[in-house]
């Protein structure tokens, strides 16, 4: 278990960091969706209370969205608003509707009979009805509804991380990748505190304005927590932390995947280029996969992130199989293609490659007697395997593999990346697909067996920035030629075991980095 | 002042109609009881008057226009209208629920306060002591002559009252009952009651109207009813108090 200590000088170090986050997910993510369903949900809910047949076509429109996973949903709108905060506040505005919808219309169908028939008999108008009776009635259940949807976007809002729309999301899917608890605990705390702290005052602002006499004790108590609530965030908006306001054309944006080797990679990126230009770097850490990153340079969102040859071969520019080139060759390849097709520049290799590599225990391929991927075909009838999505759907993954080398597991498992490798050391699978630098490799004593048929392409990785930014900014290009051949396999395996095994942070790693091997 | 001719209103699935070929007038000025049994219709004819019902035949003419060429809600503010449970704004002070009828006619707040504060204490509620409570404070009494006060706020010529003591207890009842004898003598006002209550119809009314099964059965003084009660429903429902009245007419000499 962490220290509180710990936990208070994490948060002290990354204060900035903490408060852009809460303010995006609070307003952002949280306010302006919900006032959005608000907007759209209630006229809605008045429309078709009347209107049976469209009332439960609405209301079945609306469990349906609700229905789709977050996560499936942030895909869908991914190829229409692309990344970043608009898909993120359109998704969380859907998902905040059903509530509001719902409840407003039972509030709406719920109301005393005879107080309606005074107002009839009285000469209101349906709109006067509406506004001075209904309405009001209607708001206790209404505010209910709009509590779950802010609760229901709080927690949601955790997952637009993905997508690169910040938020405290960002903390926990940092917290994940490098198996930091502390990091973990502050974006799931403070989402948690804010979720409480909203619904309690629109609790409160609920009974404030509800009509009739008011409780007035209650009420005290309740403003009493509120504004212990407002001074605890409100000192977080007030607190130390750099000024906001570079210009954007002197900032370069730089996104990298969701796993450790990007996070210092970027890192290492941003200090070498923020210490040999004069840009700024804003760092997008784990925007998401390799599509995702892709999409995001291709609209301009970012301006570079670092992508693997063998990956920009298979998965995006979907090159048939060639087995046994070359690094020279692929690299050339890719190159071109990215020049011709997507006006992006594909800098010189880091001097590394980041190879999938078909992963056992050390003890049982010592027994076995296994050391290539073709030794496993006879034990393969019998092992479970653990491989991460894109693996099993890559085709330079496991089809590629199948056909290959004919290996026929017992049973394949969907796997997250960060669970691979602890799942293989504790016998809950038999083979994974590692990643060759990964440091979990060293961390859990895995061996990785040769690929003898030369099935997987290489994989140097290799920054990718879009051309227009290198036009503006040529120093730009100058220091990322700097970087070529400076970091070898075992340094980056080396690197990346410093992130799992000493719990440093990828920013400490990079500095390091920088400061004993590159100068 | 109202008149029907002949009206019919027949609910989808009911045996008879709800109202069937009704025809009565009522007079300016004058309180007509219409008594009967639930589901006799009486409610459903006062609901005719004001619109919150349409009838499928037959015409209804206030003051001499036929009430389907009014203004459906120019015709509603200019009736007032007293239902069972009052059906006070939970949300509203007394004073808002009585100035409400006025709010709807866009009248300026502080007229409709001063209005409210003379209407509550025509009712007997003291505006000091209740003007800025809610529906809720108060007893079903307290709550019912709110209701009066509402339904007098634009100063209606015709009051259409629907079993408005039915939900008070006896002694409350009879209390209101004679309030209203006070208030109607006063306001000359023109009045239309449902009730089931026989009593509440015999201390009331001018004329009563006896309603079964949709029709109108007889229409007349309470003297009338009991002397020459046109049906034997009739006869049967005026027997009792017709001993009664012969007794009290004796005691009194």
């Amino acid at each position: 278990m962490i220290a509180l200590s710990q936990l208070l000088t994490e948060i002290g170090s990354r204060f900035a960091e903490l408060r852009s986050g809460f303010i995006d997910h609070l307003l952002v993510l949280t306010l302006v969706p919900v006032a959005a369903a608000i907007v759209l949900a209630i006229p809605l809910a008045v429309l078709v209370r009347e209107r049976p047949p469209l009332r439960t076509a609405l209301i079945g429109l609306s469990t349906i969205v609700q229905t789709v996973p977050s996560l499936a949903m942030l895909a869908f709108l991914l190829p229409l608003l692309g990344i970043g905060k608009p898909p993120a506040v359109v998704a969380l505005t859907l998902y905040a509707i059903l509530p509001i919808l719902q409840n407003t219309i039972t509030g709406l169908r719920d109301l005393p009979k005879d107080v309606l028939e005074a107002a009839a008999g009285m000469g209101f108008s349906p709109f006067q009805r509406l506004r001075w009776v209904e309405l009001p009635l209607a708001l206790p259940i209404i505010m209910s509804g709009v509590r779950t949807a802010t609760v229901i976007c709080v927690g949601i809002a955790t997952l637009a991380t993905f997508i690169g729309a910040g938020g405290l999301g960002d903390f926990i899917n940092r917290g994940l990748i490098l198996s930091r608890t502390d990091l973990l605990l502050i974006g799931a705390g403070f989402a948690a505190l804010l979720a409480l702290a909203l619904d309690f005052a629109l609790e409160t602002a609920g009974l404030a304005f509800s009509p009739g006499r008011k409780n007035r004790g209650a009420l005290r108590w309740r403003f009493g927590v509120l504004t212990i609530f407002a001074a605890l965030f409100g000192a977080l908006l007030a607190g130390p932390g750099r000024s906001q306001g570079d210009p954007r054309e002197r900032t370069i944006r730089i996104a990298t995947k969701n796993f450790t080797e990007q996070l210092i990679l970027g890192e290492i990126l941003k200090q070498w280029i923020e210490e040999r230009t004069d840009l700024k770097v804003e760092l997008k850490q784990g925007l998401g996969g390799t599509l995702i990153c892709h999409q995001a340079l291709l609209k301009g969102e970012i301006d570079l992130y670092v992508e693997y040859t063998g990956t920009a071969l298979q998965t995006i520019l979907k090159e048939q199989r060639s087995e046994g080139a070359s690094a020279t060759n692929v690299f050339a390849l890719v190159e071109e293609a990215y020049a011709e097709q997507f006006s992006c520049r594909v800098f010189p290799s880091f001097g590394f490659e980041n190879t999938y590599a078909i992963a056992v225990q050390r003890e049982k391929a010592r027994g076995a007697g296994w050391q290539s991927i073709s030794d496993l075909g006879p034990a393969a009838p019998a092992m479970l395997a653990g491989f991460t999505a894109e693996f099993i759907e890559r085709s330079d993954g496991l089809p590629g593999l199948r056909t290959s080398y004919g290996l026929r597991f017992k049973r394949v498992v969907d796997l997250l990346p960060d669970l691979m490798y602890s799942a293989l050391a504790e016998g809950e699978v038999d083979v994974i697909c590692a990643f060759s630098t990964d440091g979990r490799i060293l961390k859990h004593d895995l061996q990785v067996l040769t690929d003898n048929r030369g099935f997987f392409p290489p994989y140097e990785a290799c920054p990718v920035a879009r051309s227009e930014i290198l036009t503006r900014h040529p120093e730009l290009a100058a220091a990322l030629l700097e970087l070529r051949d400076t970091i070898d396999a075992a340094t980056m395996t080396r690197l990346n075991n410093e992130a799992y095994s000493q719990q440093k942070t990828p920013a400490e790693i990079a500095e390091a980095f920088l400061n004993q091997d590159l100068r | 002042m109202i008149q029907f001719k002949k009206v019919v209103k027949s609910f989808p699935g009911s045996v008879h109609p709800a109202v069937d070929d009704v025809s009565f007038a009522v007079d300016r000025g004058e309180t007509l009881v219409l008594l009967g049994s639930s589901g006799c219709g009486k409610s459903t004819t006062l609901k005719l008057i004001n619109g919150l019902l349409v009838q499928d035949r037959g015409e209804i003419l206030f003051n001499g226009t036929p009430t389907g060429s009014i203004p459906i809600l120019q015709l509603r503010r200019s009736i007032g209208y007293v239902i069972q449970n009052v059906g006070l704004f939970p949300h509203w002070t007394i004073e808002e629920n009585v100035g409400a009828p006025l709010r709807v006619a866009k009248a300026p707040y502080n007229e409709r306060r001063e209005r409210s504060r003379v209407l509550l204490d025509l009712v007997g509620l003291d505006p000091d002591e209740f003007a800025s409570r809610y529906p809720t404070e108060l007893s079903g009494g307290q709550q019912q002559r709110v209701g009066v006060a509402r339904a007098l706020a634009t100063e209606p010529e015709v009051l259409l009252m629907d079993e408005p003591f039915g939900a008070l207890d006896g002694v409350t009842r009879e209390q209101l009952q004679r309030e209203l004898l006070k208030l109607k003598k006063r306001l000359q006002k023109t009045i239309l009651l449902v009730t089931h209550d026989l009593f509440e119809a015999l201390v009331l009314a001018d004329r009563i109207g006896v309603m079964h099964e949709g029709r109108l059965e007889q229409i007349g003084s309470p003297e009338e009813l009991v002397r020459q009660p046109a049906t034997s429903f009739v006869r049967e429902l005026f027997e009792k108090p017709a001993r009664q009245l012969d007794l009290f007419r004796q005691a009194r000499g």
